[in-house]
């Protein structure tokens, strides 16, 4: 199948792989899935988030307690209190209370709990809006003297957060203060790197892995003239780019669309951007992939100019057509682990969700659900779900719950999986047309805004057995 | 076709364009223009939000209040932070055409500014310099009235922002009252389209009006005053309460002679501040014995905000200027000032002192019992934070307060972000007799049920670029709202 590519002398083209899930298809759906592209594996199971430096609040400690010893002679006996006033968890105040006591003894403290003590040392960890504020009241006799540090709150990685007992399960794989559009892993199986891409409204960012943590490769700048939506989507995609003769990592956003050879991922020259992108193109405007799960297809969506949804206008090979109402997001699924690529389920501007069959035909709608969804296939039992985002605005902490799709109609399979905030982004695991089905779990990611943080959060979600 | 689930429930995480956002406010906005901006820290702070949708700066700040880039999208400084060089962001245009360029940018900035900086204009990047340091310029840069805009020929100004301001009212007010401006969607906004169509923004309207207009649905944002907004709650009307942004304080007058540092702290020790934020402000305030709130500095628990009657009166009998009756004038005419420069009367009265209030307009009338010549002055103040950062906010509580030259010129040698010297600073001040805060009141708004995705900086900054309506859910809830009202045949 060969697909429009509008840069000037170039064109993309979908690599196909037969693949046991396709040779499947027994009857036509909505779309038949042209299948999939596996030029890279995708490596699960490692650790996607490294642990947080637990130093920073450690060191801080060991700061103040300096301080501190310059006002207090060391050889007074002292009584060390500690309180919080700040977010900080107990776990990671009773961590400060420790490096405090060490560090303080170090420095030839001796503490006593006796509050009889001639020396009087209470410590309170505070904050303002955008640091710590940490404060020493020092006492020795009548005389007292206030010491602070302040230092920035961290922004980084965070643990990894699983929500035991659940069905559907939430790893924290990235966190980053900046906006967040779409985050994929890519993986080479050849220089056996750990690679990740993050889509910003500004760049393309490329993490290796490197010593247990992510570091920046490279940052190519998505830079075009018109305005950006004010709520901006995108995808990121995989594409064998027949000019270039290999795999690129494609970013999709409204009306544009940027790519770069996989292989040379360190080259920042060779990101090409368009204001056609590397997509079919329908009505002269570039569209978007529709995927299930990891599989890319061929179909694409018509993106509304300068703004958030889609048009409902669908184009395939060979001049394939047809149009739904206009959607928020959309995704293929398969009924009973037959049939990929069957039916189509998506989120409608009306507030309702819509299952389409043959010809766009529109089998049922569904209430309740918010305004992204994908699709995954379960290991468990080989079902294809859909993983709707809640029905709330953006003010509120979010849910993704699985729902399993059925002739009769939709049934929860999950209970709602919770976030600390709105889910602004949902989509397949696996880099599109780069996934692999064989053996894999399939997931999703969830673009959070964390309404305490304000930081941006990316989930890789599951599904697990059992519970 | 089969549909599935609860059928009143509709799905709606994602904004949805159209509509007119309906804002009603008490301050009566004059003017929008960085130039002409208002001393009365409570009005600035109603025209920064307006202004707000028309125009915008070089930074701004992230919920964290971190800076972040806006027209600039880089910015660095030399090592003693007097010498900040800003690369603007290219392709940029003012709502009628022109470019923004480093150009402009400067020549809009120039005015605001002090004479001790200097702003250059290159190729595509501004420098501020100034022969002191300037560590909170990024903050200061990013609030208050540091707009960037284009003086068109007919003198009227345009700015960047999402929105256009198609009509202002001028001084000719509507039946009600009311003032009554227009903004439009600015659909080549750089940062994107907003959702709603429009604001009509009704200047002036009296907090009841407000409220009534709310639970009508003839408005979907309106701002309570501090006494409304447990009736609110009880009301089922939705509400948003900023962190404390407004401080309530009472400034005893530094002319002719300073006042005794002791005569502060009995009148302080005199006051309940716990009655009044939790008894006469419905817990709508908080305490302060501090200038700037716990969230700006993260030390305000070092200062005390405990009564001690007795104590009050025992400095009060070692004064002898505390025989003299105290006038208390309450600025800004506002109940909820009244309310609490009562209280804070019968609470010094308690403690031996012998206070009279009197409105703005009383002070010095002739004949009045209030002569000034007669009595010691002081003044009820309503302060709106200007800044997120602690000593810019200090230094511009103390100039908005008149709280005195030395002051001013003792947080000037504060040196970067000291939390000990800005503490040091603060607590000179608070010493210093000749203000005495009193509490702490955040920002509340009301909101329509058809108001989503309201996310406004914790500082009370709206953000309503970012606000979308959903005119059909307010309709199918039969939540107040301007559909239910149409439901129930009420008229706008």
């Amino acid at each position: 199948m060969r697909i429009g590519w509008s840069r000037p002398g170039t064109e993309a083209v979908l690599r196909y792989v037969s693949v046991p899930v396709c040779g499947q298809l027994k009857s036509p759906g909505f779309r038949r899935p042209v299948c999939l592209s596996f030029f890279f594996l995708f490596v699960l199971g490692f650790s996607f988030a490294p642990e947080v430096k637990g130093g920073v609040l450690e060191d801080a400690a060991r700061q103040l307690a300096q301080k501190i010893a310059a006002a207090l002679p060391p050889y007074v006996p002292s009584v060390l209190t500690v309180q919080n006033l700040s977010t900080l968890s107990e776990a990671q105040v009773s961590s400060v209370r420790s490096a405090l006591q060490g560090a303080l003894r170090n420095a030839g403290f001796s503490l006593s709990p006796d509050s009889g003590s001639q020396g009087q040392i209470r410590v309170t960890l505070s904050e303002s809006l955008a640091e710590y504020l940490w404060v020493a009241e020092v006492r020795r006799g009548e005389s007292s003297t206030l010491l602070m540090i302040s230092f920035a709150k961290p922004v980084g990685y965070s643990r990894a957060d699983h929500s035991d007992g659940l069905t559907l399960r939430k790893d924290l794989v990235w966190t980053q203060d900046t906006q967040m559009i779409d985050i994929k892993f890519l993986d080479d199986t050849n220089s056996k790197r750990q690679r990740m891409a993050i889509l910003e409204p500004t760049r393309l960012a490329v993490y290796e892995q490197s010593d247990n943590a992510w570091k920046i490769r490279n940052s190519f700048s998505v830079e075009r003239n018109t305005p950006w939506p004010r709520d901006l989507r995108g995808e990121l995609v995989g594409l064998y780019q027949k000019e270039l003769k290999g795999d690129t990592l494609a970013a999709i956003l409204p009306g544009f669309g940027c790519q770069v050879p996989l292989q040379s991922a360190s080259d920042a020259s060779k990101l090409g951007c368009s204001a056609t992108g590397p997509a079919s193109e329908i009505a002269g405007k570039p569209g978007w992939f529709l995927s299930e799960g990891p599989i890319l297809f061929d179909t694409v969506a018509e993106h509304a100019e300068a703004k958030n949804f889609f048009t409902g206008q669908l184009a395939g090979e060979n001049g394939w057509r047809a149009k739904v109402p206009p959607f928020y997001s959309a995704a293929f699924l398969g009924l009973n682990g037959r049939d990929p690529g069957k039916f189509l389920v998506s989120a409608g501007l009306d507030g309702h969700a819509h299952l389409y069959g043959d010809a766009a035909k529109e089998l049922a709608a569904f209430a309740g659900w918010g305004s992204d969804l994908t699709t995954v296939l379960s290991d468990c039992d080989t079902n294809w779900r859909v993983l709707a985002t809640g029905s709330q605005d953006w003010t509120h902490a979010d849910t993704i719950t699985a729902f399993g799709v059925s002739e009769q109609g939709v049934v929860a399979v999950t209970k709602p999986l919770e976030f600390p905030g709105p889910v602004v982004g949902l989509g397949p695991e696996q880099l599109p047309a780069l996934g692999e089905l064989k053996g894999r779990r399939q997931g999703a990611f969830a673009i959070i805004r964390n309404l305490q943080t304000g930081n941006y959060e990316a989930y890789r979600i599951s599904l697990s057995c059992g519970g | 076709m089969l549909l599935f689930g609860p059928g009143a429930t509709r799905g709606a995480t994602r904004p949805h364009y159209g509509g007119t956002l309906r804002v009603e406010m008490r301050e009566r906005v004059t003017l929008l223009d960085p130039r002409q901006w208002p001393q009365d820290s409570v009005v600035a702070a109603a025209t920064e939000k307006l202004a707000e949708l028309v125009f915008e700066r070089l930074v701004t700040l992230d919920d964290n209040g971190r800076p972040r880039p806006q027209l600039a999208v880089s910015w660095e400084h030399d090592a003693e932070m007097k010498r900040w060089k800003f690369t603007l962001r290219s392709g940029v245009k003012f709502q009628d055409g022109t470019l923004c360029t480093p150009k402009e940018a400067a020549a809009s900035l120039a005015p605001l500014f002090s004479g001790a900086r200097q702003i250059l204009a290159d190729g595509s990047s501004v420098t501020i310099q100034s022969a002191a340091p300037m560590p909170d310029l990024l903050e200061e840069l990013a609030g208050g009235r540091n707009f960037v805009f284009h003086l068109q020929g007919d003198g009227t100004l345009s700015g960047t922002g999402p929105f256009r301001l198609s009509n202002w009212p001028g001084s000719q007010a509507d039946t009600a009252g009311a003032l009554r401006a227009v903004f439009t969607a600015n659909d080549d906004a750089w940062s994107g389209r907003p959702f709603v169509d429009s604001v009509e923004v009704a200047l002036g309207v009296t907090a009841t009006r407000q409220v009534v207009d709310l639970q009508l649905g003839r408005a979907d944002v309106v701002t309570f005053a501090p006494d409304q907004v447990r009736r609110a709650k009880q009301a089922g009307l939705q509400t948003w309460s900023s962190a404390p942004v407004e401080l309530l304080a009472l400034v005893l007058d530094g002319k002719p002679e300073a006042p005794d540092p002791r005569l502060a702290k009995a009148i302080s020790l005199s006051i309940d501040r716990a009655a009044i934020a939790n008894v006469l402000l419905q817990r709508q305030g908080e305490a302060a014995g501090g200038l700037l709130p716990q969230w700006l500095s993260g030390y305000a628990f070092l200062f005390t905000t405990v009564t001690d009657a007795e104590r009050a009166k025992q400095l009060r009998g070692e004064l002898a200027s505390a025989a003299r009756p105290l006038r208390l004038r309450v600025e800004g005419g506002d109940e909820t000032a009244r309310l609490v420069a009562e209280r804070v009367a019968v609470n010094a009265r308690q403690a031996g002192f012998s206070v009279q209030v009197s409105g703005k307009g009383d002070a010095g009338a002739p004949g009045s019992a209030l002569n000034a010549q007669s009595t010691a002055g002081s003044r009820l103040v309503r302060y709106k934070l200007d800044s997120i950062a602690a000593r810019a906010e200090l230094a511009a509580m103390v100039a908005s307060l008149g709280l005195g030259d030395d002051s001013a010129a003792a947080l000037k040698k504060i040196s970067g972000n000291d939390p000990e010297q800005s503490y040091a600073a603060e607590r000179a001040l608070v010493e210093g007799g000749q203000v005495i805060p009193l509490v702490y009141l955040p920002e509340t708004v009301g909101l329509g049920a058809a108001v989503r995705d309201w996310m406004p900086r914790r500082w009370g900054a709206w953000r309503l670029e970012d606000v979308w309506l959903d005119r059909a859910e307010s309709a199918a809830t039969g939540a107040p709202g301007p559909s239910s009202e149409a439901a129930t045949g009420a008229k706008p």
